[in-house]
């Protein structure tokens, strides 16, 4: 019973609460919410790479937190008062509530107004002044960019100017016109590969002459001796000479009787012996003749030897001559044609890069974008008489409370009292 | 349902001894005992069967709505320090309306409030009703379910397994998702290399202070194998879950609960004093204790910039923000100077501030403050020194946590609160009035 009663005199409290939390929400001012959705560009053109137009994923940065900042900054309701002639700028303030989940790259923001056209008015007065601050920041980011290539790409035309003119310079004090410049290095490029074409030959033919005067020296030491000539001699093709020919032919065919008269009528006979008389004198002939063309064999050498040299030095002069007159082997000329490489590299980059922040430009960059514009609202929010009603009830439940453990202590009181009377 | 009869002239609600379980446990008598009993020591079941979200609401739901209807039945009239932890966690529920009502924010944390602050408002009335003994009991049984859980998440965790799974309750926007998850560890996204216990909490921040709180609690029990074991096990949790505010405050408290043994409580109070002034006027002193505070940050350096960040921000938003008295209402948040954290939470001071402006400071501060004050001189049992070394170890974890949330863990300190402030009946209503 007691529970019962306890109870019901705090659920009448909160229910009397909720009665007059009801009543209340019927003199407040009705509140109306407009939204409006803010996405952030989730890539957006890097700051520090516009040449290359690389794109960088901002959606988890820094910007969404500067987002909320500037929405709720003084100068965008100082602003949006002034354009709406609000009564102060806290209109706005006090109003405005920005939500972002953790992660999203959409900001919400919720403005409240006691009438539904204003608060569409003032939540689009806040986010056209918010984009266009973050519009307005990057064209003048931009535009500041561009001069700045501007400049920079005239200062490089100047400084390739003065490097061509001390190019020419250079050509000109040397008597070299630039035009020729390569038709004279192609020809002694030519002259110098028909020289070393002719070396090599000379070289080749030396090579043969040494070989054959090898030969005879052999041919040379054998025929004195006695001995026969080697199995298979064969007289070279520049060798045969009539004499020569012959001579060994008739060694041979001489050296063959003899063999053979020998064979059948041994050492002694009178026609051994004179078959090897006339084998003698056709050696000694043939040696004659072997240190002839020994004499003339290293006369061909000696020549050889001439001509190679002759050659040689005419290699070592053409080179001279094309060094003398060859300008990528000059270390002041290799210098300046290298910056003026390096220069005009540069000069390629400001270009593009200059056209590229013209594009950029042109784009209207921004960092945050409107997603949802806000939106009329259709009827008043139940937010605040929902928390209303919410509080009053609380508040009475409390109060409820509160009366019960009151009548309790009173009741304990008086209990007390009256046992105290009765003793 | 004799062990229910109440007597007048006895401190109401203090049940008739019906025996104990091995290891000195207190067997629970009354229903609202029973409650209290399994509530404490099912903590773990809840956590492992996933239902952390709603696990506060399950252990402390049926204790304060018992209690009520305990209280209404009984016409009883609470002492004025439950009175007092009632009407200022009431304080902050009809503040967070009013915010609510008047900026449109912070409705969310409406509904966390049975959660968080709702124990401190019920328990310290419903504590009239609980003998303390089987809070101690309930705290050591789960002290030993610690202990085991202790050695075989350490064992799994260093052996490298951290089995986790989802809760079957779905995520709402009222719940920190982390309460959806069953596992042995915090995630490594979270926590980096280190693999800290989170025992039957989200996180091994809770864990600690829940371990510490509870340590200091078991305590209180009688001394058995049960208390040896339930200080194993809570030891063992704090160290498994690195939390230093813990390690600082189960000393400070063990000191402030054996300190408190001395009957002058102005012998006490002058030393106090006096420690103060010495720290004042003399540099050794001040030099170790700041030499303590760097070695304690230096633990976990990151940790100490981050927190120390969001107290800055909090606090000077606090300032500056122009929400002094009600606070903002709902955290913001944070940049990555503190890690996205949200503004207003991961500190105390500067969170509740700026949260809920000087009178949600007050309102929660005020009531463990004249907690202490009230233990300091209420007497040398167990349960009043205990109470005393938590309001000031509360106080001191004020320094990295916001109490509320503690609040969800600890709640039944609440009931010690409860049963060491509780008014006796004149002896002259001393008719026995039946509960059966």
């Amino acid at each position: 019973m007691n529970v019962l009663r306890s109870l019901g005199l705090i659920l009448l409290c909160a229910l009397l609460g909720l009665v007059l939390g009801v009543v209340g929400t019927r003199f407040m001012a009705k509140q109306y919410v407009s939204t409006a959705d803010l996405a952030i560009d989730a890539e957006a053109l890097a700051s520090g790479g516009l040449a290359r137009f690389d794109r960088v994923s901002i959606a988890d940065s820094v910007e969404v937190p500067t987002l909320v900042q500037l929405l709720k900054s003084p100068r965008v309701s100082h602003a949006v008062a002034t354009r709406l002639g609000l009564a102060s700028p806290r209109v706005v303030e006090e109003n405005l509530k920005i939500v972002n989940d953790a992660g999203s790259p959409v900001v919400k923001l919720k403005l409240a107004a006691e009438a539904a056209a204003q608060a569409q008015a003032i939540a689009r007065g806040i986010v056209e002044e918010a984009v266009a601050i973050d519009a307005a920041k990057k064209q003048q980011r931009t535009t500041e960019a561009i001069a700045a290539v501007r400049a920079q790409l005239g200062e490089t035309e100047k400084q390739l100017g003065a490097l061509n003119r001390d190019i020419q310079k250079l050509n000109s004090d040397r008597g070299i016109s630039l035009s020729s410049e390569s038709e004279r290095q192609q020809r002694a490029a030519m002259e110098l590969a028909q020289l070393e074409q002719r070396l090599s030959g000379i070289n080749v033919e030396s090579a043969g002459l040494q070989d054959r005067m090898r030969r005879l020296q052999e041919l040379i030491a054998a025929l004195p001796a006695g001995r026969s000539l080697p199995a298979g001699f064969e007289i070279q093709e520049a060798d045969k000479s009539p004499g020569l020919a012959e001579a060994r032919t008739r060694l041979l065919e001489q050296e063959s009787a003899l063999a053979s008269i020998r064979t059948r009528y041994g050492a002694q006979h009178p026609k051994v012996q004179a078959a090897e008389a006339e084998v003698a004198a056709t050696r000694k002939a043939l040696h004659a003749l072997l240190l002839t063309q020994r004499e003339i064999v290293k006369a061909q050498v000696a020549d050889t030897d001439n001509a190679r040299k002759i050659v040689e030095k005419k290699i070592a002069a053409t080179e001279a001559q094309a060094r003398q007159h060859d300008l990528s082997l000059d270390p002041a000329h290799a210098n300046l044609l290298a910056q003026r490489e390096a220069i005009t590299t540069d000069y390629g980059l400001l270009t593009t890069r200059l056209s590229e922040l013209r594009v950029f430009a042109a784009a209207h960059p921004a960092t945050f974008y409107i997603f949802s514009p806000p939106t009329l609202p259709d009827r008043a929010s139940l937010l605040r008489p929902a928390a209303l009603v919410a509080l009053a009830t609380v508040c009475g439940a409390l109060f409820g409370a509160g009366l019960c453990v009151r009548r309790w202590a009173s009741a304990e009181r008086a209990a007390g009292r009256a046992v105290h009377a009765a003793a | 349902m004799a062990d229910t009869i109440l007597h007048r002239g006895e401190p109401f609600g203090e049940a008739r001894p019906t025996g104990l379980w091995p290891g000195g446990l207190t067997i629970p008598a009354s229903p609202v005992e029973h409650a209290v009993f399994w509530g404490i020591a099912g903590q773990f079941v809840f956590y492992f069967a996933g239902l952390a979200p709603v696990a506060p609401l399950l252990a402390t739901g049926p204790v304060m709505a018992l209690a009520t209807v305990r209280i209404m039945r009984e016409r009883c009239v609470p002492h004025w320090l439950p009175a007092l932890w009632f009407a200022c966690t009431a304080g902050v529920l009809v503040q967070l309306l009013a915010v609510f009502f008047l900026k449109g924010v912070g409705g969310w944390y409406v509904p966390g409030w049975l959660l968080t602050f709702g124990p401190a408002a019920f328990l310290p009335v419903a504590g009239a009703f609980v003998r303390k003994s089987v809070v101690f009991s309930a705290v050591a049984v789960l002290g030993i379910q610690a202990l085991l859980y202790s050695a075989v998440a350490g064992v799994a965790v260093a052996a490298g397994l951290d089995p986790a799974y989802p809760s079957p309750i779905p995520v709402t926007r009222m719940m920190d998702p982390a309460f959806h998850s069953v596992r042995l560890t915090q995630p490594p996204e979270i926590a980096g290399d280190e693999r800290r216990l989170v025992a039957f909490t989200p996180y091994p921040t809770s864990a600690g202070a829940a371990a510490c709180v509870f340590a200091l609690l078991t305590l209180g029990h009688r001394r058995s194998w049960a208390q040896a074991l339930a200080l194993a096990g809570w030891l063992a949790l704090l160290a498994l879950t690195h939390v230093r505010t813990g390690l600082v405050c189960v000393t400070l408290g063990a000191a402030i609960y054996y300190a408190l043994l001395l009957r002058r409580r102005h012998l006490l109070l002058g030393a106090g004093v006096a420690l103060l002034l010495a720290a004042a006027f003399t540099g050794p002193l001040l030099r170790g204790a700041e030499l303590a505070n760097r070695t304690l940050r230096s633990q976990r350096p990151s940790s100490s910039q981050d927190r120390a960040n969001l107290h800055a921000l909090a606090w000077e938003g606090w300032l500056y923000g122009g929400d002094e008295v009600l606070g903002t209402g709902a955290s913001v948040r944070g940049g990555p100077i503190v890690r996205d954290v949200g503004i207003g939470t991961h500190d105390w001071a500067g969170a509740n501030l700026f949260i809920r402006g000087a009178l949600g400071f007050g309102l929660t501060l005020l009531p463990v403050a004249v907690t202490l004050v009230f233990g300091f001189f209420a007497g040398l049992a167990p349960a009043e020194r205990l109470v005393t070394a938590v309001a000031a170890v509360l106080l001191v974890y004020t320094y990295s946590q916001e109490l509320q949330t503690l609040y969800i863990y600890i709640w039944p300190v609440f009931l010690l609160i409860g049963g060491i402030a509780r008014r006796t009946l004149p002896p002259v209503l001393a008719a026995p009035l039946s509960t059966a």
